[in-house]
């Protein structure tokens, strides 16, 4: 039978544990690094004094034509087992990342994959902030946050 | 002290058939729960934003061939551990190939945890689990019949690893209000599936109705108990398989209350079970005997499937087989619980 000597054994475990802390330092500091020992945090509460909040896009693209079609958000993303949300924030949420010539590209091509046959000019991202209130019978109520425009056209 | 630690680290009930037929369920399971990672070619560069590693040494998103040349390897990998080929290079190559096909997915903005899966084979295989039903077993004939037991170490550090796992959820919830009688966290994080997302697992309605704020916060509270609880664990075996079986039950409420089947979890507690005692260790044996055609063939037939779990496979057919997984876990967890508290209270009886 394979034996291995006592120090390697400790060495092995002394290891993990430093590696741990030091996972857990960048994770303080920074980010959560990957590859990392973590499991689903679930941080907080979304619950805030009986009311919850979320931050949802509405997009709307506009065609060459004149003419308009609000669609569903993920509906511009390929299809994948990413949290859709979570990317179309990354990449729709501010000016900067929606404007990038690589992201204009990218969504160009989505859009004409989508609309065969007609030529999207611009995407509007309206960001808005959904509350549900428990008092109210969690009925929904929007209110505007921001909007980002994508300009597709040269 | 180190004395201790020493014995602590070396002792431990399980078997070279344990950890073999462990090895078996391990890479079948995975197979058939290998992710879909093609679609990562699909985005733009701009939006590949891996956290802190070793993914930021890449500039953008991977082409398309060189994510499928990760996913045949790993399937190959996979199926290779499966009928113990070269086990320990194996378990090396799945471990390592698994962490790079989770990694560029998690590469837009979510990481999803599934880190201990990959952690098995990297760990296991020094605990020699490719000795007997395996090809490299079988290249040598008689061992894994004596009476020794495999090292022993590499399922504590395995433990240890699930436990501190566990503790980083427990600490992000107790620093973030969870034991603070005031939030009912759990019920904050239902609520928002079941009202915002509409997504549920089959119970929401009643988990709806229950407006209690105190059983709400002993949700909480329990829900640590147990993430906190599992380091505390590894102290003993028959401790840390009390909680991994609660972990079971704890998975399948969270897939019946949310809609999340975490279905690689149990995969990796199944590395704890005594799988010998409970599948039978002869009848194995007289049906592992295959030529080297036959193991050829079914590292292709493996290598296939998990190919098409990757390429191919409906996300109906993977949230099925996730759901299955978890049901199963739960119903083992909740069998091996009775069985040891109705030992437990035989055993008070007779004294």
């Amino acid at each position: 039978m394979e034996s291995r000597t006592p120090w390697v054994i400790r060495l092995v475990f002394a290891s993990a544990l430093i590696a741990f802390a030091a996972q857990m330092l960048v994770s303080h500091n920074r980010a959560e690094p990957y590859p990392g020992l973590f499991q689903p945090r679930f941080s907080g509460t979304p619950l805030d004094h009986g009311s919850l909040q979320v931050v949802r896009p509405v997009v709307t693209v506009a065609f060459a034509d004149g003419s308009r079609a609000t669609v569903p958000y993920k509906s511009v993303l390929p299809s994948s087992r990413l949290h859709a949300i979570e990317v179309f924030r990354a990449a729709f949420y501010d000016d900067r990342s929606a404007g990038d010539p690589r992201t204009v590209a990218w969504l160009r091509g989505q859009l004409s994959s989508a609309f065969p046959g007609r030529s999207a000019t611009a995407m509007v991202v309206e960001w808005n902030r959904a509350s549900y209130d428990e008092a109210d019978g969690w009925r929904r109520h929007t209110s505007p946050v921001k909007t980002v425009t994508v300009r597709l056209s040269p | 002290m180190i004395g201790v630690f020493d014995r602590w680290a070396a002792s431990g009930p399980f078997g070279h058939y344990d950890l073999a037929i462990y090895r078996i369920i391990y890479s079948f399971l995975v197979l058939i729960s290998l992710p879909k990672t093609g679609f990562v070619s699909d985005f733009p560069d701009s939006l590949y934003a891996p956290p802190p590693g070793p993914f930021r040494l890449l500039d953008g998103v991977p082409p398309h061939e060189a994510l499928f040349a990760v996913d045949v390897l790993v399937a190959l990998s996979l199926a290779c551990l499966a009928v113990g080929f070269r086990t320990r290079i194996s378990s090396l190559a799945t471990g390592t190939l698994l962490m790079v096909n989770y990694g560029f997915t998690y590469s837009f903005g979510k990481i999803d945890h599934t880190i201990l899966v990959a952690v098995v084979p990297l760990v296991l295989c020094w605990a020699d689990w490719g000795r007997v039903l395996s090809v490299d077993g079988s290249a040598n004939p008689g061992r894994g019949e004596d009476a020794d037991l495999p090292p022993q170490w590499p399922l504590r550090l395995l433990s240890v690893l699930v436990g501190l796992a566990f503790l980083t959820a427990a600490l992000a919830k107790v620093c973030s209000g969870w034991l603070d009688p005031s939030t009912q966290a759990a019920r904050g994080h239902f609520l928002r599936k079941y009202v915002v997302e509409g997504n549920t697992g089959g119970v929401g309605d009643v988990l709806f109705s229950i407006q209690s704020s105190t059983a709400w916060e002993v949700a909480d509270w329990l829900t640590i108990a147990l993430e906190a609880g599992m380091i505390l664990a590894v102290i003993t075996w028959p401790s840390f398989r009390f909680m991994i079986a609660l972990a079971c039950l704890f998975h399948l409420s969270i897939m019946l209350s949310m809609g999340i089947a975490f279905s690689v979890n149990v995969i990796v507690y199944g590395s704890f079970v005594g799988w010998a005692a409970l599948v039978g260790r002869p009848r194995i044996e007289r049906r592992m005997r295959i030529g080297p055609v036959g193991v050829t063939a079914l590292i292709g037939v493996l290598s296939a499937l998990g190919l098409y779990m990757e390429t191919l496979a409906s996300p109906q057919l993977r949230s099925m087989i996730a759901g299955c997984i978890v049901v199963i876990g739960a119903v083992s967890a909740s069998a091996y619980l009775l069985t040891t508290s109705g030992r437990a209270a035989l055993r008070l009886v007779r004294t």
